[in-house]
């Protein structure tokens, strides 16, 4: 773990990093397969994440451009999910020619077609790649975000970590739901935006976490001989504190994954016209939940989609945490 | 400790200007929703309707004179009145603050009253099956978002109870008690509207304390005055409840705290969902209709309420642990 935290050209290991964890070795398949046997639960919750990346992608095709989402999340256009036969508006007809509405689940649509005749699964696919994306994009934001604040913010300790601290208390003090539905309202309503919100807003919880190791691992003597051996503070930060915060911050990513799906799908839920329109899972929530008494298998699909995948990241978090470090067992 | 408050009253005035002025701000820099709602449906040309609006609003007028309206507002405890309903907001926030308050207390209640005994019990008999049928239970209630819950109660309850809450569907507006009264005019009736909702809240916030209190419960039992006590003959429970709870408890209060302190901004999810007239959806519709005054005054509304109560729940730590000094 401590070669992924040295960026840029880095000049031979020094001797004090040896302290901060045994490197990864031929030990990894080994270390996987305890991790499936202790954790059971912890690798449903990872199976089911890659099973949502896999239901996501799609071919990519020769289209650039800054990351967009939901169809262009990492700067190449992806097409239709290799899962989804359809797309997310196809609508369909029934053999009378008249709009396919509320089928049952059948071999042409897995789960049914909803009040408009689309397919519901190729709709939950679509979804998928929203809501997932959209959270990688929130929670890599508010994690690279909260890292270097935390960070900067307790190996400065003094005035800075003052000032840093009243800023983040202020920040979690607007109340989320609202700040987020706000910047949709008063911009163009965009996943871009809307995820970098988001970032903003769980960008104070992130730093607390880091700080709160930092805090502890600035006063462990090898920080102090890496300044003795002249290592200029940028250097002592990155390679010597820095290593020590990535199990507690994989750990924070990986809960966080589930807050931010279950964060668009609340907002696409609660107020689904302001919310960029695509297929996604809290918009059929909220779409079926005007006929759900007489055709439950829309809110049932979304909801189950929505629930899976937060319980699938909390779970993985949890073993995460378990796993990477056992100090942090309190939650 | 009365320095100590003194400096933190003041950091907690010093962050509530800034919420107020940023919210204030960042509004002021979009007018354009505002006026297309308040210029909406009015005859002849939509640019003169707009300049109507804007001056009507008042949002016409120099930005610092704007400012100055709506701190020296603040200062009064005045929120200004609302676009829409050009009725005073600090008025529609006191009647709909009634609902937000009693389903935010009764979830709280439920947390405490499940999660606490749970915490109890699967932290003495640990590693038995009552232990992990609880914590398997806790980690489904955590991972399934209140809001799904919420639906997939009302369609089962719906469909195989034959009952639902005194509403009918999302669509029709369904007349509700009248809330705009500080105590429900009719217990049964608020009782079935409440109920549901408040066990939907609270039951994942109970697998919070719960999941908390039991991890805490562990490292207490541990500790040697718990073996002093049962060495001296002191009978288990006591020593569970008198000895190991009263240290465990601790940090659910700061979890209790957290959820005091979001009291203000109501649920914005259950109460669109089980048609609850609360502060969440009063927020959600200032946004949606771009009501500037209804916005500012709920957002600084919430973080007021929030920035207080967690100055109260930090008090309340050093008064219960003596070990706690802020100096």
């Amino acid at each position: 773990m401590p070669d992924e935290a040295a960026t840029g050209g880095v000049v031979p290991v020094p001797a004090a990093d040896a302290l901060s964890g045994p490197a990864p070795g031929p030990g990894v398949p080994r270390a996987v397969g305890r991790f499936l046997r202790r954790r059971p639960l912890g690798a449903l919750g990872v199976a089911v994440a890659l099973a949502m990346l896999a239901a996501s992608l799609g071919p990519p095709e020769p289209r650039f451009g800054l990351p967009n989402l939901p169809d262009r999340p990492l700067g190449f256009q992806m097409g239709r999910p290799f899962l989804a036969r359809y797309g997310p508006e196809d609508f369909f007809r029934d053999d009378s020619g008249r709009l396919a509405r509320f089928q049952p689940p059948s071999g042409r649509h897995w789960l049914g077609t909803d009040d408009k005749g689309r397919d519901v699964w190729a709709r939950l696919v679509w979804g998928t790649r929203r809501s997932l994306f959209f959270a990688l994009w929130a929670l890599v934001l508010a994690t690279v975000g909260g890292t270097a604040v935390g960070l900067a913010s307790a190996y400065f300790l003094g005035w800075v970590d003052m000032l840093v601290q009243r800023l983040m208390d202020g920040l979690q003090s607007f109340p989320p739901l609202l700040v987020l539905m706000l910047v949709v309202t008063l911009t163009e309503p965009s996943l871009r935006v809307l995820a970098f919100a988001l970032a903003v807003v769980a960008l104070p919880s992130v730093q607390r976490v880091v700080r709160s190791v930092v805090l502890a691992v600035r006063e462990e003597p090898y920080v102090l001989a890496a300044r003795a051996l002249g290592a200029s503070h940028l250097r002592t930060m990155l390679r010597h504190v820095l290593p020590n915060v990535m199990a507690p911050v994989l750990t924070v990513f990986s809960v966080g994954l589930g807050s931010a799906v279950l964060a668009e799908a609340a907002i696409s839920f609660v107020d689904p016209s302001t919310v960029p329109q695509s297929a996604s899972w809290g918009i059929m929530l909220a779409e079926g939940r005007a006929y759900m008494f007489e055709h439950p298998h829309v809110v049932l699909a979304a909801g189950g989609a929505i629930a899976g995948a937060v319980l699938a990241f909390n779970l993985a978090g949890d073993a995460l945490r378990d796993v990477l470090d056992p100090r942090l067992r309190v939650l | 400790m009365g320095r100590y408050i003194l400096a933190r009253l003041l950091l907690n005035l010093l962050v509530l200007l800034a919420v107020a002025s940023l919210v204030f701000l960042a509004l002021r820099l979009s007018p354009g929703g505002a006026l297309e709602a308040a210029s909406q449906g009015v005859q002849g040309d939509p640019e003169q309707a707009r300049q109507a609006a804007r001056r009507s609003l008042g949002l016409d007028r120099p930005l610092w004179e704007q400012y100055w309206d709506y701190m020296s507002g603040l200062a009064r405890g005045e929120l200004g009145d609302s676009f829409r309903t050009r009725s005073p907001v600090a008025q529609e926030i006191r009647e709909r603050i009634g609902p937000s308050f009693e389903l935010g207390l009764l979830q709280l209640a439920v947390a405490l009253l499940v999660g606490v005994p749970l915490g109890v019990v699967t932290a003495v008999r640990r590693d038995t099956w009552p232990d992990y049928v609880l914590r398997v239970t806790a980690v489904l209630f955590l991972g399934v978002p209140s809001f799904v819950l919420a639906i997939f109660v009302l369609l089962f309850s719906a469909r195989y109870l034959g009952w639902t809450p005194p509403i009918t569907t999302y669509r029709d507006l369904a007349p509700l008690p009248p809330f705009d009264t500080p105590a429900p005019e009719d217990p049964w009736l608020n009782l079935q509207v409440m109920a549901l909702p408040a066990l939907i809240g609270g039951l994942g916030t109970a697998a919070i304390v719960m999941r908390f209190l039991r991890a805490q419960m562990l490292e207490v039992l541990r500790q040697d005055y718990v073996r002093m006590a049962l060495a001296k003959g002191l009978p288990g429970r006591l020593v569970v409840l008198r000895h190991a709870l009263r240290n465990a408890l601790l940090p659910v209060l700061t979890l209790a705290g957290l959820a005091l302190g979001t009291l203000a901004a109501g649920n914005v999810v259950l109460e669109s969902i089980f048609l609850i007239p609360g502060l969440g959806l009063y927020a959600v519709n200032g946004v949606r209709q771009n009501d500037f005054p209804v916005v500012q005054g709920m957002t600084v509304l919430v973080a007021s309420f929030l920035v207080f109560v967690n100055l109260l729940t930090d008090l309340a730590y050093a008064w219960l642990d003596p070990r706690v000094r802020y100096a």
